[in-house]
């Protein structure tokens, strides 16, 4: 009975923090992009536009291990397709384009698995004022 | 390629460990929770290990957390009778006296053929024999045999039995002592050494050595066949 129980509680720990962590990893990647892209939407020139991008691709490389072993691959490879995009439409300098493309972006990382409690929280935030 | 072997290597280690965490009972006797979680522990560790887009940890939260509720219900079946007649219900009576209990039969849905092929397993021919048949709540038929019917035991022919020997142990295992079988056994290194001189043979010429309560030995050597 006593290895039941330490058995159940190694369960218990290993699910509770996976949970947390992912939780947790998730709001502050989901956090950083939309303030790198709130960046992108607000900048006046090109250049500084480019260099928002880049630093978002930069946050975005940094934090890919975690992200792939939380995240199913494809729907990183849907933002990956929205980075592309980012850069070839920064590159002909189109800011309409780059405006929705941005807006693209944020609401996919929203869409993430389990990002989804950061909205709920907010919200909650957001009711109780 | 190499992330399939990966996440097969992770996945088999994981699965292995959950069965092993839910016990044994698990391999012989399944209760109907236990044999959905059997079901959906091999569902879930083959899910990631078809879609390698899907991340492992997946596969193994879900697995691990299904292992944890099959631990509390088993907990919990084992401290509270109602619960458990909750979960996995009574043993039903389907014979009695030689007797079959049709109603019993109808309710449980078992036909009297299935109730003969337990009978023809434990050696009784007719109904007449069975004192009684029951529906265990794992799925299982036993069969008591009417006393008239049963074997004679040692005590119904009124003589006294060879002392038991007990299981017998291995101690020596591929020319290797099994320390924990020779400590549980209260056999010293000495005694085993006087054991094996006996047999006139050396300890790594020994496939296995085995010793019952009652002192007694049993050899095979290496080479034997």
């Amino acid at each position: 009975m006593k290895r039941t129980f330490i058995c159940f509680f190694g369960i218990l720990v290993f699910v509770l923090s996976v949970s947390v962590f992912d939780g947790v990893f998730m709001s502050s990647f989901a956090e950083n992009m939309e303030s790198v892209l709130e960046e992108i939407q607000n900048v006046k020139s090109f250049d500084e536009m480019k260099d928002s991008a880049d630093k978002m691709v930069d946050y975005y490389k940094s934090q890919e291990f975690l992200l792939h072993r939380l995240v199913p691959t494809n729907r990183l490879e849907e933002i990956e397709v929205s980075f592309v995009k980012l850069k070839a439409f920064l590159e002909v300098e189109n800011y309409d384009e780059c405006l929705a493309i941005a807006a693209e972006i944020e609401s996919r990382v929203n869409q993430l698995y389990s990002t989804g409690f950061r909205n709920w929280y907010q919200k909650i935030k957001k009711c109780i004022g | 390629m190499v992330v399939s072997v990966i996440r097969c290597i992770t996945l088999y280690v994981a699965v292995v460990v959950a069965v092993r965490i839910m016990g044994k009972r698990q391999i012989g006797e399944l209760q109907p929770s236990e044999l959905v979680i059997t079901i959906m522990l091999s569902e879930l560790a083959a899910l990631p290990l078809q879609d390698v887009n899907m991340p492992l940890i997946w596969g193994i939260m879900p697995m691990f957390l299904m292992v944890a509720l099959e631990l509390i219900m088993s907990y919990l079946t084992l401290k509270s009778m109602v619960f458990r007649r909750i979960c996995y219900g009574n043993p039903i009576m389907l014979v009695y006296g030689g007797v079959i209990n049709k109603q019993n039969l109808m309710k449980t849905r078992v036909s009297v053929e299935d109730i003969m092929e337990s009978m023809r397993g434990q050696g009784i021919s007719t109904l007449e024999d069975v004192q009684t048949a029951v529906l265990e709540t794992n799925g299982t038929i036993s069969i008591i045999p009417k006393q008239e019917a049963a074997p004679p035991t040692a005590r119904d022919l009124k003589i006294k039995p060879k002392k038991d020997g007990g299981v017998p142990v291995i101690i020596v295992m591929d020319g290797h002592i099994v320390e924990h079988n020779m400590k549980a056994k209260g056999t010293t290194e000495k005694d085993l050494e006087v054991i094996i001189q006996n047999y006139g043979v050396a300890m790594e010429d020994i496939f296995m050595l085995t010793i019952d309560d009652s002192e007694n030995t049993y050899l095979i050597k290496r080479d034997e066949k």
